[in-house]
């Protein structure tokens, strides 16, 4: 489950709008953690060698 | 504000609000009933929330990528981490590292990375590039008819840097396109400040040749009284028959506010340069003008126009004399009131006997 979003005040948002608004901001969070994972291994996998370890704590830090 | 001028603006919102959320167009309708200023509420809320979700874990991106030479990151960037992550970097790089990564990066991917960045983050980084990378930028944008990037930007770019890119860009109709999806329409004012007067002219007429008027006529009304005046004495000296297309367009699409606005801004000596332009309009085209300026009350318009009748040729002062005696009493009696209060108030009867 991703964070809240916040959407107190906006104006002529019903109930409805706004859980179908969480559930394409949650499956769109997803998207991005995905590809960022993917985005760091192959990264990772593309860099020389040695500096993989300082890379990788930099990263996971 | 005209339903056409609505329907673009919240089609405009949508378009914005779906590309935030990485989806299509069509998964937002829902949201139609919404306005403007709601929509656009909720996609910089949304835009913050995306940029907070990973800020952690790709603050520790931007520390390692220090790590390794910087070809190495922009390739590993565009190799790997694709449009969408690059754009959330671009607020957290530091700004001299940002420009020498764009130095890497190819213009389609760039482009990419500019349709996903948020443009509040953009910040010292576009001092950073090269202008002629942004205006290549610019350009594959066009190609994709990306309006909707290119205009995102004119509001975070200073005036002057977006002169220079639109210098880049030869269509003009895509200029008026651009600009119908600017959000802060105030910005637009420096940036047509910057334009030349050819550029200006070269603008309306592409407005008439795709009939962009809808459009043109939006943004002209957004602009201040020094450009909406620039603009009105730029057509009336160089092209008087724009203004009257523009006219027939104010006409056409119910936006005599602005169509009047153009006319106020005027001085006497271009309503001389334009009078025989302005009394040669159809019946039907002066009546809608007079009515316009009845309704809005703005009279001293047609009394700029009649305290030129002097200066005017025969034929076009007894068209003068025909428009006046046409009048309905109750309008006669308005115009001669306001024309009282402006201090001429002998001012019909000199019509009458120009």
């Amino acid at each position: 489950m991703t964070k809240s979003l916040p959407l107190q005040g906006i104006e002529g948002l019903s109930e409805d709008d706004s859980a179908q608004l969480q559930t394409m901001f949650d499956e769109c969070v997803k998207r991005e953690a995905v590809a960022l994972r993917t985005a760091i291994d192959g990264g990772m996998n593309n860099i020389p060698r040695l500096l993989r370890g300082p890379v990788k704590s930099m990263l996971f830090r | 504000m005209s339903a056409g001028i609505l329907t673009i603006e919240i089609s405009t919102a949508l378009t914005k609000l779906a590309r935030t959320l990485d989806i299509a167009e069509s998964e937002v309708q829902f949201l139609s009933h919404l306005d403007v200023a709601a929509l656009r509420e909720l996609r910089w809320r949304i835009t913050d929330e995306l940029n907070a979700a990973d800020a952690k874990r790709l603050a520790g991106v931007i520390a390692a990528s220090k790590l390794v030479p910087v070809s190495l990151a922009a390739s590993i960037g565009e190799k790997w981490f694709g449009p969408v992550l690059c754009a959330r970097l671009v607020g957290l790089v530091e700004p001299k590292r940002g420009g020498q990564y764009a130095k890497h990066l190819s213009v389609d991917f760039m482009a990419d990375i500019t349709t996903r960045t948020d443009p509040r983050a953009v910040g010292d980084l576009v001092h950073e590039l090269d202008l002629k990378a942004m205006q290549r930028i610019a350009v594959v944008l066009l190609e994709r008819d990306d309006y909707l990037t290119l205009s995102h930007f004119v509001g975070h770019l200073p005036p002057e840097m977006v002169v220079s890119i639109l210098a880049a860009i030869d269509d003009n109709a895509a200029v008026v396109r651009i600009a119908r999806f600017v959000e802060d329409l105030d910005h637009l004012n420096p940036v047509v400040a910057g334009l030349s007067d050819e550029r200006i002219l070269a603008l309306v007429a592409a407005v008439q040749a795709d009939d962009l008027w809808v459009e043109g006529l939006h943004l002209f009304a957004h602009l201040g009284d020094d450009q909406i005046k620039r603009v009105a004495v730029t057509l009336v000296r160089q092209d008087a028959v724009a203004v009257v297309a523009a006219l027939e367009a104010f006409d056409r699409h119910g936006l005599w506010d602005q169509g009047l606005h153009l006319l106020e801004t005027l001085d006497l000596s271009d309503i001389t340069l334009f009078a025989d332009v302005l009394l040669d309009l159809d019946q039907e085209l002066i009546d809608a003008v007079v009515d316009a300026i009845d309704r809005s009350d703005a009279w001293p318009t047609l009394i700029k126009l009649a305290q030129v009748a002097d200066d005017l040729g025969e034929s076009e002062r007894a068209r003068l004399r025909e428009i006046a005696e046409s009048l309905p009493d109750k309008q006669v009696e308005r115009l001669t009131e306001a024309a009282t209060d402006a201090g001429h108030p002998d001012l019909l009867e000199r019509i009458l006997h120009a």
